[in-house]
């Protein structure tokens, strides 16, 4: 498998504050990551360096690179909107935006002006999200007037209605039920065969159950980063043991 | 038998009868003050029901008079002359005039705005602009309505060559001064309130700021925006000092922005001073101010309604 994203030396500050230091990883095309370990540990801003999303935070600073497809995303004349429908993000609080599902849905391409054929496009990505058998019937309801697990899997949909390359999902099933949950589990098994997820988790078990590789995470920095089942069951780390095995965090 | 040891619990003490007094005084606050508010319109109302049923006041004048064309085809104001005419359609042309121009230009500027500050301004630049526009709304209405019959008119004539000086482009302008600053702070309030996760969603579909700001965070505050229109409907359409100074005060029958005109509410400001007690001109001054207050309470009835309807659509208990 090829390399799709390339971490070096990646540090980023809020300010005077680190929040991440010296992280280097890479992302091969077609697998789930899992990135898990305790709040504040820095998982959270690492996925939102990835699709550039912490420049709206006034005084957020980076050093390193990162390296999508071989270009540094973070330099100076990247197109933030290309690089944003590339690497897709699903929140931890499901988003609906004001509008009906369907215009949620579009919304992503009407932004980009494309007029690609969204009908059936539509279709695809609710399906992959698992949310077509309830929504068909009411695509023109407000999107606030679903459940909160109908309103996350909306939000699925609607960033893979960008056709991304990379999914980054910040906790994505964190206010959720364990059927909405593992719906979205099924769905994203499904859709590691089309692209490449990050899944930030606070759910250890989430992430043994779908990644294929985990990274441990803690004070900013990568403590431990393989193979999901060696992670889970031999651990080289002390640090990694205690968390994965419920001893703190 | 004992009592149980936790009884000062169970029943009133001292400290409930401090909280019913204070209550009480509260609640009795809210309806002093819409107390307040129905007494001042049964009192416009009584002065202005002889218009309707006093025989004396209809020898010179019937509501319908006011509306229907005079004996030439004309509709003329001038309820102080020999044969007194009292046509009110000059008046409800003037204050549609000026109350158009001042949101015409007032709503799009305090929206835009609001915009910019809730949405593009760096955080020093917010926190100077708002208390800045909101001081705006603190200037009294008289120094408005002087800044707008001595410079803005000056301005507007040597720009545009108006034939009259005091028009209901110079008004308007000068109301658009005190109505900016209400649509402004509410629009902003209602845009800031917008949570900031649509703006990271909106962004992360590849969303720019324009964007964002105009598909996403506009619709949402929608209810809001709307809200803070019909607050500065009712400022324009009710705004006096203004008015009374900058629009010349000459009633004329001219839908035609360039020309004097005169508002309901200056008429009443300008005359109710020297009218006659209990004259019919008295009677039709106040039967104006119970028009003036039945319109703006029926519009702020049909603003509120429609700002309900916008939020239950957007919260999607409305079906779209």
């Amino acid at each position: 498998m090829s390399t799709i994203l390339e971490v070096r030396n990646f540090s980023a500050w809020y300010g005077h504050y680190s929040a991440l230091s010296d992280i280097t990883l890479e992302v091969l095309d077609h697998e789930i990551l899992g990135i898990i370990g305790p709040a504040g540990c820095g998982k959270t801003t690492f996925l939102r360096s990835l699709n550039r999303l912490n420049d709206l935070v006034p005084d957020f600073r980076v050093e390193g690179s990162i390296g999508f497809w071989g270009v540094d995303i973070y330099r100076q004349d990247v197109d933030l909107a290309a690089l944003r429908r590339k690497l897709g993000m699903v929140f931890a609080v499901p988003v609906p935006l004001p509008g009906t599902i369907l215009e949620n849905l579009r919304l992503g391409s009407r932004l980009n002006n494309r007029k690609a054929d969204a009908g059936a496009l539509v279709e695809k990505t609710l399906r992959a999200a698992y949310l077509w058998d309830e929504v068909k019937d009411r695509l023109h309801q407000s999107a606030f007037a679903l459940s909160g697990g109908q309103q996350q899997r909306l939000c699925l949909a609607r960033t893979l209605m960008l056709e991304p390359d990379v999914l980054l999902l910040d906790e994505p099933c964190s206010g959720l039920d364990p059927i909405s949950t593992a719906k979205i589990e099924e769905a994203l098994v499904e859709l590691k065969r089309e692209l490449t997820i990050i899944l930030v988790t606070n759910n250890v078990m989430q992430a043994s159950r779908v990644a294929d590789r985990t990274a441990f995470f803690l004070q900013g920095r990568v403590v431990e980063f393989g193979l999901t089942q060696q992670i889970f069951v031999n651990p080289k780390e002390k640090e990694t043991y205690e968390y994965v095995s419920g001893r703190f965090g | 038998m004992d009592r149980p040891p936790n009884e000062r619990l169970l029943l009133k003490g001292k400290r409930r009868i401090i909280e019913t007094l204070l209550e009480t005084a509260v609640r009795s606050s809210a309806f002093v003050v819409i107390g307040a508010l129905v007494l001042i319109f049964v009192f416009v109302a009584k002065e202005a029901l002889p218009l309707f049923t006093s025989a004396d006041v209809h020898k010179e004048v019937t509501l319908w008079t006011m509306v229907r064309p005079q004996e030439n085809g004309e509709f003329v104001w001038q309820p102080v002359s020999e044969k007194p005419k009292y046509s009110i359609l000059p008046l409800a042309v003037g204050t549609l005039k000026v109350t158009l121009v001042a949101l015409l230009i007032a709503i799009p500027l305090a929206i835009l705005a609001a915009i910019f500050t809730s949405e593009f301004a760096p955080q020093l630049l917010r926190e100077l602009i708002k208390p800045v526009v909101e001081l705006l709304a603190g200037i009294p209405s008289v120094v408005i309505g002087f800044f707008a019959l001595m410079v803005v008119a000056t301005w507007l004539q040597d720009a545009f060559g108006f034939v009259f000086r005091l028009n209901a482009i110079t008004a308007g302008i000068g109301l658009s001064l005190a109505v900016i600053p209400i649509v402004y702070t509410v629009a902003e309030d209602a845009l800031s309130a917008v949570p900031q996760a649509f703006r990271d969603a909106s962004t992360a579909l590849g969303a720019n700021q324009w964007q964002t700001a105009w598909r996403v965070v506009l619709p949402a505050a929608m209810p809001g925006v709307f809200a803070a229109c019909v607050l500065g409907f009712g400022r324009a359409f009710g705004e006096t000092m203004i008015v009374l100074l900058a629009s010349g005060n000459a009633a004329m029958m001219s839908f035609d922005p360039r020309e004097s005109f005169r508002s309901f509410s200056a008429t009443i400001a300008a005359e109710l001073g020297e009218v006659v007690y209990g004259s019919p001109h008295y009677h039709v001054l106040f039967f104006i101010g119970a028009f003036l207050f039945v319109i703006t309470f029926f519009l702020n009835l049909a603003g509120h309604w429609y700002v309900d309807r916008l939020r239950a659509r957007l919260e999607g208990k409305l079906k779209a």
